[in-house]
């Protein structure tokens, strides 16, 4: 598991999933959180505050999506090793390869459960660990 | 956080009319109604269901979208149902609203019988009590004085009840007067009974079509049989136009399943044992293959086209070439098709007979021709073998029709229905079909829509 005191900066349009995401990372021990509602929001907060350790963002969302912020982290040069985790309804084999393609560490389908979210987290740890980028 | 209050029942972004309605169903469970984003999220964040409660959603919620509500609550509530009702064909796209999280969908008012069955279902294991299901039918040659294998009900909207109108399957004089003047078309059945009413049905229809059985002139028998298949043809015409609450789902159900039994009556064959045994999948309830089987029969039934069984079987069979194809591709498609859907496409009448020949079902060699033909055209632009004219049975050339009206009358998201006409229309224009064969479906289909504007 991450570090309980990382900072997580959680990303969607929609402040139900927000909260709801940020209750799950709760349940599991988390306790710093940043939050988010649009990509370009997001891609301020993340230039604006260092200590941001990881992302977990929605895909669909005006402005800048989810996977547009995941190629704009990848090309930075502070940023680019940044944990991220997109979540989306989208689940077609087509859009898993362009996330895929684009450096994200791990995919959660929406609607998701405790345990989903929790294992991603926990692959993304281990992959982090066996292998540092 | 242990929540204050427990709900079995909730209705999100409902209109007061349609969450009226599903609250006198739901009477006596625990109920939440919530019209904002702000409400669902508190309720998110204090609120519990009981285990399997149902969460209704449809599209009126303030600040959030019904697919944004079925993620939160998906996501919090992991034993509870999520279920999408909506009025609004446009909104109904089942992929997008199952990969969304809803568990099951209802566009209403096709599906209010199943909404409600849904509830009262729930209703019944939640809170006890007896719970009755009642199927709508139309009525078919139901007559007073006549001990009928089931009984029969009729339904009063404002008191939400159903009152029986036989006693031990007897329907006095008086009452069929009653239904008579008020033009009921359709009764209740209580579910227990329907496979009794399918029997029963499909035995007057084979009686129909034989003489000597009872005291009927030859010219009575044939507009008795004619107004019997008009009927149920009109569950066809009731969904492709606007259907009310009795119409619907259920309705297109009772006249597969009075065919299905007219079939096994007259053949001894079994429609949905074989088409499982040749698929190795059951048919669901509403697939293409047995609707395009229904209307085959009934407008063989009512054209005098071929022979209703024949019909029946090969609707039932026609498409089952199209292995590995995207899903309802039908012969309107074809103009667009490329590479292997289009290879594949124009394969399927040969490979649908090879597959039947592999299974070791033995059909009637009428049923082979029409299987084979029935993409064929007049004008020599068909496939597979650009028959032209005479050379096409009238009975392929039925079946052709039947496919594309099943196809054409199917509702769609986000598109205006077609009216029988207008598919006639469109048939006539584009599927190649001879004009005579065109003119006796056409006298058919007038006869059964001023049918239905008369009910």
């Amino acid at each position: 598991m991450f570090d309980p005191a990382i900072k997580i900066l959680v990303i969607d349009d929609m402040s139900t999933m927000r909260n709801l995401v940020k209750k799950r990372l709760k349940e599991m021990g988390y306790v710093n959180f940043e939050e988010a509602e649009d990509g370009l929001k997001a891609w301020a907060k993340l230039n604006e505050q260092t200590d941001i350790g990881l992302v977990v963002s929605d895909w669909n969302m005006p402005n800048c999506t989810g996977l547009e912020l995941l190629k704009k982290v990848r090309t930075d040069s502070r940023l680019k090793q940044m944990p991220f985790i997109l979540l989306t309804a989208e689940a077609e084999v087509s859009q898993v390869k362009q996330a895929v393609l684009a450096g994200v560490d791990s995919y959660c389908i929406k609607p998701f459960t405790m345990e989903s979210l929790k294992s991603k987290l926990e692959q993304v740890y281990a992959k982090r660990v066996e292998k540092p980028k | 956080m242990t929540p204050a209050t427990q709900f079995d029942l909730a209705l999100i972004g409902f209109e007061k009319e349609t969450a009226d309605l599903i609250e006198k169903i739901g009477d006596g469970l625990r109920l939440l109604k919530l019209n904002s984003l702000a409400e669902v999220e508190a309720t998110l964040e204090s609120t519990a269901f009981s285990p399997e409660s149902i969460i209704l959603v449809s599209h009126f919620c303030d600040g959030m979208t019904h697919l944004e509500a079925a993620q939160a609550l998906v996501s919090t509530y992991e034993d509870v149902h999520v279920l999408f009702v909506t009025v609004d064909r446009a909104l109904f796209d089942l992929k997008t609203l199952t990969k969304n999280g809803f568990q099951d969908t209802f566009l209403l008012p096709m599906d209010a019988d199943r909404l409600e069955e849904r509830i009262a279902k729930f209703k019944s294991s939640r809170i006890g009590g007896a719970y009755r299901k009642y199927k709508a039918i139309k009525v078919v040659d139901i007559q007073a004085g006549i001990k009928l294998p089931f009984d029969i009900s009729t339904f009063l909207p404002m008191n939400h009840k159903y009152v029986k109108l036989t006693v031990e399957g007897v329907l006095s004089e008086k009452k069929f007067q009653i239904l008579k003047q008020k033009t009921v078309n359709t009764v209740f059945v209580r579910t227990e009974e329907v496979g009794a009413f399918y029997e029963f049905a499909a035995q007057q229809m084979v009686n129909l079509g034989v003489s000597g059985l009872d005291a009927m002139s030859e010219t009575e028998r044939s507009e008795k049989f004619q107004s019997n298949v008009q009927e149920l043809f009109r569950s066809f015409l009731d969904v492709t136009e606007s259907t009310d609450l009795e119409s619907g789902r259920d309705l297109l159900e009772q006249s597969k399943k009075v065919i299905e039994s007219f079939v096994l009556k007259k053949t001894g064959m079994d429609l949905n044992r074989s088409f499982a045994t040749v698929t190795g999948v059951r048919g669901s309830t509403y697939s293409h293959a047995q609707s395009v089987s229904t209307i085959a029969s009934l407008l063989s039934m009512g054209t005098g086209i071929g022979q209703p069984t024949d019909l029946a079987i090969a609707g039932l069979f026609h498409d089952i070439g199209l292995v590995g194809t995207r899903d309802n591709l039908s012969v309107f498609d074809l103009p667009s098709l490329v590479g292997e859907d289009r290879e594949a496409f124009l394969n399927h009448p040969k490979l649908s007979l090879k597959i039947l020949r592999e299974k070791r079902l033995i059909l009637a060699p009428i049923i082979v021709d029409i299987l084979e033909k029935h993409h064929e055209r007049v004008d020599g632009s068909g496939f597979p073998a650009q028959l032209r004219g005479t050379k096409i049975p009238p009975d392929a050339q039925l079946l052709s029709y039947a496919d594309a009206f099943e196809h054409l009358s199917r509702p769609k998201a986000g598109v205006a229905s077609l009216s029988p006409i207008e598919i006639h229309a469109r048939i006539a224009a584009e599927v190649g079909i001879s004009p005579d064969v065109l003119q006796r479906i056409q006298n058919f289909l007038q006869k059964s829509a001023a049918e239905s504007a008369a009910s």
